[in-house]
């Protein structure tokens, strides 16, 4: 059980859960909108400046690129890792700059359930990216499926581009049942698995066309049933193949199962580590009302009451600590956002402030889209609760509040965060736990916290006194529990 | 496009003459190294190495699929030179074990450690499926749990476990990641280098703001705040571990990470375990360079650190035992880029003073057409009766901790330990093979 220090003032818990970080004026836009109407406009494809960021992406030339273009783009070719460093870095981008924060928590979210790493499939992992999950995240998630089990991406991830009727790879058959759709918790069989394995058995990724191939001679045909569904699999062509994959996909997303096991994952994300059953229920019968629309659900969790009530239940991973850090501190980047350099290959990323920032989570263990397994990021606190994390967020957090990382970031720009704020410890010290925490510190931490902003004051009240008292106030703040919850 | 939209005014701002070298400083000295993670309810508790009683049992893992034939050759076999003609060593090139094998020449200290007993040898040994599959191989290598899918521990981890270790500085990685063997519940540590694993300090003196620090977070019962806590008590007490080696290592990186173990071990951490990955190019598709260029280096590398290493513990070389680890060999015959592509089998080198040394053990498969598995070398030894020997040997454990460390495994014994209590004779005196 999370404690916490949290006023459950809505439109903050709003921001702390939905956001990778918010500033006051985040905090004012939502409360003169109202909270619904900003949820809704996070979702709306066409928000005005949704996509603000994207000039800081414009020398991304590999974000437009076809699959067939990515093979042959010379810098991935001659270091392929680059192009997960390369997709690391856009997806930082988008996170730290979007004004659709909601919509990149769900992008990330989506990466999470349909995970292909990053440094499989160089060629087709920003693709996947841009097509199946940023394409369909304000549509349904059975679109979504369909497209991810078509994808090169994921056909060379979990081993579609090896099963064939004679030598089946069983790989995504089961990790559709067990991850994609109605997990073990259903009780699918091992016949339920090889049955699927025959399904997209023939289905692969042909690198050297970029082109979907459907080979009839590999393909299992005959009657398969799996999880209920049944089908006479019985045609040759390549349409009737895709049609049969297709109708045992969109079968098993429908599935009430379904519905649960993606109700529970998003409210895992948002609400808290064990989500309560009554909201799941919620969730999962607007999820089968809407033909598993994201949107839909997505809002049937924000306007339930447990939403509120489970503000600070959430342990921050590294990305939403690292996020919150620079979007609450307004934090100036040092150094240029830009592509790597083609040019240097051996060194793609030279002086590049964002790839400091993957840097900072690759040590914290969650550069986008890397974890090993086909789950995704671990999401609950036990995993991202270790003595590594917590003192490289101390050490962190107090590099960033006193700007001693120069090179990639300047110093916080206390005189604009505590405009008004008089020079003086006790003014510094509770103006910043009302602007990082939301709320008045309790009167321990205070005191805490005050004692050792005085050792650094030394009476004067000129108001260049400020930036050094907020330093170190800010240091502390940023590496009490509370910072750390969402 | 507006910049002003995105509330980042200051990013078209550029900055000039940040180099790499800069940036890594700025990153170092920030991002702190250490890992500790802490079980609910655990504190750090330290003793004195020696207390514990078992040895440190220390893996070294050589990822990207070390071959084993070019380590350890086969003499004399017809295959071996007509299918690698320019990926081998001659017989006449190799240091010779027996009759039978030999060591490629840049492991002297190999050799030594051979004649003097106290290296075995297990050829032909590997994980149970091969995939030739780095990703899938390495995993399933480090969770060691084939009969149990869905395992998220690995096996170092459950060893930890099954020790009823309770201190937070058992299990180390010197990485600046956990890897895959050390997930799970049991407390671990990962740190590449003795500066990284301390937490910093703001404008107050450093006990008033560990201190301030503790008073926060013991306000708390959340599993974060009670961590925090023995974070903060494992990074102050690892500060006072100096890196004071008694001898010069070779300058790489595998060798400061042995560098680093050594300054834990001989300052008295109590490590049950640590993993090590060598810093190599094992993966050799192309210009493998087994006599002169990539795989020589390793070689060589790899001789002169364990050299350094053995050195530097001195008399506490007697409780470490060392195992090598790959996730797969490679194909026996050579590539036209004068490489090797993914195989299966590989050699595992087992080292320390309690080792059962100066033999190579094997049920060796042959290398002849019908002999190898897909253009392979067939695994004969399972990677895990090694280990299951070692951990149950020289790690104290019984034989039902060893299921639950191996999961649905029965070992047997290789004998290549020497009991863990019993007299230690003099390796001189043992009766030659």
């Amino acid at each position: 059980m999370a404690t916490t220090q949290y006023t459950a003032i809505p439109e903050r818990v709003t921001l702390a859960k939905l956001t990778y970080g918010y500033a006051a004026s985040d905090l004012s836009s939502i409360k003169s909108s109202g909270i619904s109407s900003w949820v809704d406009s996070q979702l709306d494809p066409n928000l005005p400046g949704g996509d603000s960021c994207v000039k800081k992406l414009d020398g991304f030339e590999s974000l437009s690129m076809t699959i067939s273009q990515l093979s042959k783009y010379d810098p991935f070719v001659k270091n392929s890792y680059s192009a997960g460093q390369e997709l690391s870095m856009t997806t930082l981008i988008y996170r730290l700059f979007s004004q659709r924060q909601l919509y990149e928590m769900l992008v990330e979210h989506f990466n999470d359930y349909l995970h292909v790493p990053t440094y499989t499939a160089w060629q087709s992992r920003l693709p996947y990216d841009r097509d199946v999950i940023r394409a369909n995240v304000l549509g349904k998630y059975p679109d979504m499926l369909v497209a991810s089990s078509l994808h090169p991406a994921m056909l060379e991830y979990l081993n579609g581009n090896d099963n064939t009727k004679d030598a089946p790879n069983e790989n995504y058959g089961r990790e559709l049942q067990e991850l994609h759709t109605i997990t073990s918790n259903a009780g699918y069989l091992e016949s339920d698995v090889v049955n699927a394995a025959r399904v997209f058995s023939g289905i692969s990724w042909d690198y050297d066309v970029s082109q979907l191939i459907i080979d009839s001679d590999s393909h299992w045909t005959g009657a398969v049933s799996v999880f209920g569904w049944k089908n006479a699999n019985d045609g040759t062509t390549s349409e009737a193949i895709r049609a049969v994959s297709e109708s045992l996909i969109r079968y098993l997303a429908l599935r009430p199962e379904t519905a649960r096991a993606f109700s529970t994952r998003l409210a895992r994300r948002f609400l808290s580590d064990d989500p309560p059953n009554s909201v799941l229920n919620v969730m999962s019968a607007k999820y089968l009302q809407t033909g598993g629309d994201i949107p839909s659900v997505v809002k049937a969790m924000v306007s339930s009451p447990e939403f509120l009530a489970s503000a600070g239940q959430k342990t921050k991973r590294p990305m939403e600590y690292v996020g919150s850090v620079i979007r609450s501190l307004k934090l100036g980047f040092a150094t240029p956002i830009q592509p790597g350099d083609a040019k240097r290959p051996d060194d793609y990323f030279h002086d590049s402030v964002i790839s400091s920032v993957v840097w900072y989570l690759s040590a914290q263990g969650q550069e986008p889209m890397t974890w090993p397994f086909p789950n995704g990021f671990p999401d609950t606190a036990n995993p991202w609760t270790t003595l590594n994390g917590q003192v490289r967020r101390w050490n962190l957090g107090a590099a960033l509040a006193h700007g001693w990382n120069e090179q990639d970031f300047h110093i916080p720009p206390y005189d604009q965060l505590l405009s008004g704020v008089a020079a003086e410890p006790a003014a510094v010290v509770d103006a910043l736990g009302q602007l990082l925490l939301g709320t008045a510190l309790s009167a321990d931490d205070r005191n805490d916290i005050l004692a050792v902003v005085s050792t650094v004051y030394d009476g004067s009240l000129s108001q260049s006194k400020l930036g050094q008292l907020a330093q170190t106030a800010t240091s502390l703040i940023l590496s009490m529990p509370t910072w750390n919850f969402r | 496009m507006n910049e002003k939209l995105c509330g980042c005014p200051d990013f078209e701002k550029t900055q000039a003459g940040m180099n790499r070298r800069t940036f890594l400083t700025g990153m170092l000295a920030l991002g702190g190294g250490l890992v500790i993670t802490s079980s609910t309810g655990l504190r750090y508790a330290i003793a004195a190495t020696g207390d514990t009683g078992s040895d440190v049992i220390i893996t070294l893992s050589m990822r990207g699929g070390m071959d084993g034939l070019m380590a350890v050759p086969i003499l004399g076999d017809k295959n071996l030179a007509r299918l690698r003609p320019t990926v081998s060593v001659s017989d006449s090139q190799a240091l010779m074990l027996d009759r039978t094998f030999g060591l490629h020449p840049n492991l002297t200290i190999f050799k030594s450690l051979f004649d003097a007993r106290e290296l075995a040898i297990i050829h032909a040994a590997g994980t149970p499926f091969g995939t030739r599959s780095h990703f899938d191989d390495q995993n399933s290598l480090e969770l060691a749990a084939y009969a149990k899918p869905g395992t998220s521990s690995g096996w170092q981890n459950r060893y930890l476990e099954a020790t009823g270790t309770t201190s937070v500085l058992s299990g180390i990685a010197v990485s600046s990641e956990t890897p895959v063997a050390l997930y799970g519940e049991a407390s671990t540590m990962a740190f590449e280098s003795l500066d990284d694993i301390a937490l910093g300090d703001i404008e107050t003196d450093h006990k008033t703001y560990v201190d301030t620090l503790k008073r926060i977070h013991k306000r708390s019962e959340h599993h974060w705040s009670r961590t925090a806590i023995d974070s903060l008590i494992a990074s102050e007490a690892l500060k006072q571990v100096k890196s004071n080696p008694s001898v010069t290592y070779p300058d790489s990186s595998s060798a400061n990470r042995f560098k680093v173990l050594a300054s834990l071990l001989k300052a008295g951490i109590p490590i049950k375990t640590a993993a090590i990955d060598f810093d190599g190019e094992f993966d050799v598709h192309s210009n493998a360079g087994v006599r002169t260029g990539s795989m020589a280096n390793n070689f060589a590398d790899m001789s002169a650190t364990i050299a350094a290493f053995k050195t530097d513990l001195g008399p506490l070389w007697k409780r470490v035992t060392i195992v090598t680890l790959t996730e797969f060999g490679r194909r026996l015959e050579e590539n036209a880029s004068a490489g090797v592509d993914h195989g299966w089998a590989s050699v595992m080198f087992v080292m320390g003073g309690g080792v059962k040394g100066g033999q190579v053990v094997t049920k060796w498969p042959g290398l002849g057409e019908r002999q190898l598995d897909n253009g392979d070398l067939a695994v004969t030894t399972d990677y895990r009766h090694v280990l299951a020997e070692v951990l149950k040997v020289r790690g104290g454990l019984s034989s039902n901790a060893i299921s639950a460390v191996f999961p649905g495994f029965v070992p047997k014994t290789l004998d290549i330990t020497r009991p863990l209590h019993g007299r230690t004779p003099h390796a001189k005196k043992l009766p030659t093979k």
